[in-house]
């Protein structure tokens, strides 16, 4: 339906904790990034939601990194149409710690800060 | 030590008997940007065990990835140190500490080599030599570009310290209180551990704050929302100077729509310049309002007497407009992917392509030139705790030159590092006394912040009133009687709001880790005690000058003086330093 975004997300921590998915409405006319829907649920509908919220402002930081519908993305820089229905994940399953925040310490991303010349 | 849980991830031991988690290193550093990340290079290349503890992930957090790329040094044929001095001098509007900017142009070029052999880029031309921006408030070009920005700097300095096994850097820990000695030295510093939702504690001999600033407690800023001023809170209680708190730098073209743009900055000094975008800024009457390239601080004021006048865009900005360029779109298109490349592919993976649309910007807080008073060790007036980075204040005065904030990461962070070195290599032992009430006492305000309230309110609802506050009684614009406004409402904040602020009530198990609400209401409780300070030093400065405009008293004073508060002496006035050179 139009007018409303349905974002349904991967709740809790790893396997064998209990985990669900969980779907939030969000009213809205006008397209949202995926943080910004992310805000809205944290901010109005559930406060018990860990994401990262931090944005670098120029798509670089990949904290905001999340699972939707499958693939990985930057939380920052995709936008969700009203109407839409979309599943969220964490990027790093293996590196979870709760909901969408991963744990960037964990030898799970083994891969590093990376280039210093990202972005350049 | 059994590597079991949550807890032990992060190297954090649990003590024989006790009933809390412990690590140790001489070296304790808050906030794991530019100044933190060098001061750790700089203090384990000294022989001390560090810790650099980060709110965030290491180097993809705070506020040095949000940087742009200029990093302020001479190297310029005909350029000088004296130039650059003149310059930070001049364009500070006369209130930063001489002493502090003698340090800053002298060890500015051995900082960016520094970086270099830490695998960091710099625009180079075909000869090798630096290919410098020239920016307003530089008599010669000396805005070094750094490769992938404040970002890439950053890369750089985590990819150096993961040589040094002397160095552990500990992501997703808010820093919460100091914990001081017999000798009023640092001797701890308690952090919840957002990775399991307790307190923890790092023994330390010395601490280096590199928090950042504390845009955050104006409603409209650029930087990272985790910029609270948490470690300039954590300094005054521990009993250090803060100086200048009212100086917030406002920065003129922030993106303010659509709304997941807001926030983004794209350099005026680029857009107008001939030489690099040749673009406009228009007011929304389509006309241009200034002449020339003006710093900062005078352009904000131009900016913002356009919106204030009814003369803005739709959304109560101006106009970035690139469209009436003099080059071809060929040139523009390099010109961009030069300069401001990573702004440009942002804002185009989002459908705004600034070659052919007008963009909508504002002036925002940027950059706080206020912070922990230092000398030129770095050192604060509270024993063994040191500062450096944009936590620290005093060297950019009223008003910070483009270019200087990184390079005052690397000068002051390495400076900081030798210092805080230097004092652990002198404290025999670590002292464990203070470390278990301490977390205590947090463990108790916790307990308090999950019981439920009969008019509990969440933390964002008081952050987003205190943040309106200070930008209606504190922004570009001020006067007495904003000010004492602003006063009354953090007063009721902190009488009613604070006290009431109610995080999950009930004790939920399942949210222990990752506890995000918690973090909002440490963070709000510091962010109340400290925009206090700040609107109580504004109220002071009965003047303007750089980016503090006071509406009731619109000359600057003769001989500019600092605005110290502390703890023990309240509000002061001070000298400014000088050298002679």
């Amino acid at each position: 339906m139009k007018g409303k975004i349905r974002v349904t997300i991967r709740r809790g921590g790893q396997e064998g904790d209990s985990f669900g998915m969980q779907t939030f409405e969000i009213p809205r006319e006008t397209e949202m990034t995926v943080l910004e829907a992310l805000d809205y649920i944290f901010y109005r509908l559930d406060a018990t939601l860990a994401y990262r919220r931090y944005r670098c402002g120029r798509k670089l930081c990949q904290s905001c990194e999340v699972k939707l519908n499958g693939k990985v993305v930057r939380g920052c820089a995709v936008l969700l149409r009203p109407g839409g229905s979309y599943t969220l994940e964490p990027a790093r399953p293996e590196a979870l710690i709760r909901d969408l925040v991963c744990d960037f310490d964990s030898p799970a991303i083994s891969s590093g800060p990376g280039s210093p010349e990202a972005g350049g | 030590m059994v590597l079991s849980n949550t807890l032990n991830k992060c190297g954090f031991e649990k003590l024989d008997r006790s009933n809390y988690s412990i690590l140790k290193a001489d070296v304790l550093i808050i906030g794991g940007g530019g100044a933190g990340m060098r001061a750790a290079i700089e203090a384990a290349s000294r022989g001390c065990e560090v810790i650099v503890a980060n709110k965030g992930p290491a180097g993809r957090s705070g506020t040095t990835p949000m940087a742009m790329e200029a990093y302020q040094a001479v190297c310029f044929p005909g350029d000088t140190e004296e130039l650059h001095f003149r310059d930070t001098v001049e364009g500070g509007r006369f209130l930063g500490d001489q002493n502090l900017i003698e340090a800053l142009v002298t060890r500015a070029r051995e900082g960016a080599r520094d970086l270099e052999s830490f695998g960091v880029r710099f625009k180079k031309k075909p000869d090798g030599s630096y290919d410098p921006m020239q920016h307003p408030g530089q008599t010669f070009p000396r805005a070094l570009f750094i490769q992938g920005g404040g970002f890439g700097m950053l890369m750089g300095l985590v990819n150096e310290s993961r040589k040094n096994p002397r160095i552990r850097v500990l992501s997703d820990v808010v820093a919460v209180k100091l914990v001081q000695g017999r000798d009023g030295a640092p001797t701890a510093g308690i952090f919840l551990d957002l990775k399991d939702g307790a307190p923890k504690a790092l023994l330390c001999k010395a601490v280096v704050i590199a928090t950042g600033g504390y845009e955050e407690l104006w409603a409209h800023s650029d930087a990272a929302s985790t910029a609270c001023g948490d470690g300039l809170l954590l300094a005054y209680e521990a009993g250090a100077e803060l100086v200048d708190l009212e100086m917030l730098q406002f920065y003129p073209t922030i993106v303010i729509h659509p709304s997941y743009l807001k926030g983004t900055l794209f350099q005026y000094e680029l857009i107008i310049h001939p030489d690099y975008l040749g673009g406009r800024l228009l007011n929304g009457l389509g006309k241009t309002f200034f002449e020339g390239i003006p710093l900062r601080d005078a352009i904000t004021r131009s900016v913002w007497g356009e919106i204030k006048s009814g003369r803005g865009t739709e959304h109560g900005g101006v106009h970035i407009d690139l469209t009436g360029t003099a080059k071809s779109r060929q040139e523009l298109t390099a010109a961009l992917e030069k300069w401001q490349p990573n702004q440009f592919h942002y804002l185009q993976s989002m459908g705004v392509d600034l070659r052919e649309s007008l963009v909508e910007a504002a002036p925002h807080g940027h950059y706080c030139m206020g912070g922990v008073a230092v000398d030129e060790n770095a050192a604060t007036t509270a024993p063994g705790l040191f500062a450096a980075g944009e936590a620290a204040g005093n060297l950019h005065g009223a008003n910070r030159v483009s270019g200087n904030a990184l390079a005052e990461t690397q000068v002051f962070g390495a400076i900081a590092g030798k210092s805080a070195a230097e004092f652990a290599g002198g404290r025999r032992s670590f002292e464990k006394a203070g470390a278990a009430a301490a977390i205590e006492e947090i463990r108790e305000a916790n307990r308090k912040l999950r019981t439920a309230k009969t008019q509990g309110v969440r933390p964002f609802q008081v952050r987003d009133r205190l943040r309106e506050t200070m930008w209606k009684t504190c922004g570009i614009e001020r006067e007495a009687k904003g000010l004492r406004e602003g006063m009354r409402d953090l007063h009721n904040i902190q009488g009613d709001l604070i006290p009431s602020l109610t995080v999950y009530p009930g004790e939920d198990e399942t949210i222990r880790s990752y506890p995000q609400e918690l973090q909002d209401a440490w963070e709000v409780k510091m962010m109340a005690e400290l925009a206090n300070l700040v609107l109580s030093s504004a109220l002071a400065r009965e003047e303007s000058r750089g980016n503090h405009n006071r509406l009731d008293f619109p000359e600057t004073e003769k001989d500019p003086r600092h605005v110290f508060v502390s703890r023990k002496e309240g509000l002061r006035f001070g000298k400014v330093k000088k050298v002679l050179r």
